[in-house]
């Protein structure tokens, strides 16, 4: 037990380290050389006349700040589903949850309730869809009572299909001027200029992350089958509601403020189980750091790599990912034939 | 100890158990036989809270159990049961660590050390310690169980389910399981409900039988008094052959092949 704890401790440790050095990495890069000693200077002297001073704190922290965000909240909605299902091709974009959102989000601009009601309209209309979704996804699924994972994953993926369909529906009779903007937040980016979306992603990922915690040991206990946790005192319907509900926010809130950004909650949760152990006490704390940390270091590279011109986050992350999962896929049969 | 009435209940509306009156005092390891289909597991999951009752009742140590939280339940009954997913990346100890949780409240998030000591004394009454380290995947099949015993008895529960544990087992491994829970039986007083396919170890080692068919209980007795061959063909529809063991003086079953019964 102790020795558990102390590894737990190292790393969480190291991945905080990752996240703090991708993080400075992602501060001094970019088409404008700023080095790291003058980054410290204007964090010291706040020196507002310096042309830097604003890269720095209104484009490059912000970004920051939201991959920080929504790379964590997208892979503990990982962890919460395929800790429920058992299984490792659950996560929110399988399920159809993203798909809800975006078709939540592309109403509301398209009748142009955010310019009515405000910027909050946004994450709202995400989260609204996204639930709507986890409720048919689950009313779909559900047999004599208990839920079947086939027909969970099959209805989620057709729901994302019909989502999809409906958004470039949208898109074919919207006005040509909102296109580009859905077509680019769709791709998913992290450039966000609203600091109160920013700062509500990052205070919902983090209550997020907290409820989740509170519910560790009913997923440690879901490991053992529904049936098995039962046993095991859990009150698995309220339990499974509770998390469905959590991971609808964390992606709905994600989706609307950086579109659709793939595979991270696929590819941490899978990668932290390997690495630190499937026990969800030290998995969702793992998960959300390494998370964090994957989003800003693929931001990142999206930003330099084409350097005056920038990629949509998600083609990173969904071509990165997808190749590290492979990868890992092939590794993992060498090692322990499993 | 555990007192079924009139209990019925099914999936679907389509009835499984049927006015079920069972009393268990506890001081016995109670034996539940049938053929397949007959409502066995049935009737571990409703004691066991996974499936609801249609109509009838149970009560535990005096107290309904459907008033009972999930998780008082869980501290008292522990279930062995046979379909349960085995996650095969975990480590023994932590996997009989689960068997903690009813014990934990939600924001325990670390075991005390009372929580490990009981998964040390579990380990060590089911002489599993020696693979405390091991993933469950490397284990073999007669391992396995012990395990999974080991983990419900962390539960420190009162009354023990278990659920045809020496499946696909071979004897030797048969008779160790069943030797444990003879053990825990007499040395913790734990009470036992097992269900069991194989006729003659639960004569060997159960103090009374529950008869299942077609969801009734067509007989509960002693092994004497169920293992007749007339009550076994009938329920069985198969010709066996019912002597004494001996070794223990209990009924043992034979079975009757084909060709036997056309020669003679």
């Amino acid at each position: 037990m102790k020795t558990k704890v102390v590894h737990w401790a190292v790393w969480i440790v190291l991945l905080g380290l990752i996240l703090l050095g991708i993080s400075i990495i992602a501060l001094v890069s970019g088409t404008t050389d700023i080095s790291f000693s003058e980054i410290i200077r204007l964090f010291q002297y706040k020196d507002l006349s310096n042309p830097h001073y604003s890269i720095i704190f209104q484009i490059r922290l912000p970004r920051i700040l939201l991959g920080f965000a929504v790379g964590s909240a997208l892979s503990i909605a990982g962890v919460i589903l395929q800790g429920m299902f058992r299984n490792p091709l659950v996560e929110p974009y399988t399920l159809g949850i993203s798909g809800g959102a975006v078709l939540g989000v592309c109403l509301i601009v398209v009748f142009r309730l955010h310019k009515l009601l405000g910027v909050i309209a946004l994450p709202i209309a995400g989260s609204l869809g996204a639930i709507c979704v986890v409720l048919l996804v689950y009313f779909l699924s559900m047999r004599k009572g208990m839920i079947k994972i086939q027909g969970l994953l099959l209805s989620g993926v057709m729901i994302s299909f019909i989502c999809s369909s409906l958004v470039m529906l949208i898109m074919a009779v919207m006005r040509a001027e909102d296109v580009h903007g859905i077509i680019f937040w769709i791709m998913g980016s992290l450039e966000q200029s609203s600091w109160f979306l920013i700062n509500s992603v990052t205070v919902v990922s983090l209550i997020g992350l907290g409820v989740a915690y509170c519910f560790c040991r009913d997923l440690n206990a879901f490991s053992l089958g529904e049936e098995g946790a039962k046993h095991l005192g859990v009150n698995t319907e309220t339990t499974k509601k509770i998390l469905f509900l959590l991971a609808s926010i964390l992606t709905g809130m994600s989706v609307s403020v950086a579109g659709v950004i793939g595979f991270v909650g696929l590819v941490i949760p899978h990668f932290m189980r390997i690495y630190v152990g499937s026990d969800h006490r030290i998995l969702l704390v793992a998960s959300s750091l390494a998370g964090a940390a994957f989003l800003i270091g693929c931001d990142t590279l999206a930003r330099i790599i084409i350097a005056p011109q920038e990629l949509p986050v998600g083609v990173i992350t969904g071509i990165v990912g997808g190749i590290v999962f492979i990868y890992a896929l092939i590794c993992k049969k060498g090692v322990n034939k499993c | 100890m555990l007192e079924i009435k009139k209990l019925t209940c099914g999936y679907n509306q389509q009835f499984f158990l049927k006015d079920i009156d069972v009393n268990l005092p506890g001081e016995q390891i109670v034996g539940v036989i049938g053929p397949n289909g007959s409502g066995k597991t049935t009737l571990l999951r409703a004691i066991s809270r996974v499936i609801n009752p249609v109509s009838g009742s149970m009560f535990f140590e005096g107290r309904d159990i459907n008033l009972i939280s999930g998780k008082e339940v869980a501290r008292k009954i522990a279930v062995v049961s046979q379909d349960m997913d085995i996650p095969s990346e975990l480590q023994v100890e932590e996997f009989v660590g689960l068997g903690r949780i009813p014990h934990q409240s939600r924001f325990q998030f670390f075991q005390t050390k009372q929580d490990q000591e009981v998964v040390m004394q579990a380990l060590e009454e089911t002489g599993t310690v020696k693979f405390k380290d091991r993933v469950l995947g490397s284990l073999s099949g007669g391992e396995r169980q012990l395990v999974v015993i080991a983990k419900a008895l962390a539960q420190q529960p009162k009354l023990l389910l278990l659920d045809e544990p020496t499946v696909f087992l071979d004897i030797s491994h048969q008779v160790e399981i069943l030797d444990l829970i003879r053990r825990l039986h007499k040395t913790q007083k734990l009470s036992i409900i097992v269900v069991l396919h194989e006729l003659n170890l639960a004569s060997e080692y159960c103090d009374r039988l529950l008869l299942l068919n077609n969801g009734c209980l067509h007989r509960d007795g002693t092994p004497e008094h169920v293992l007749d061959y007339r009550i076994i063909e009938q329920v069985y529809k198969t010709a066996v052959v019912v002597k004494d063991s001996p070794v223990s003086g209990k009924p043992c079953v034979f079975v009757v092949p084909e060709e036997e019964m056309n020669r003679g």
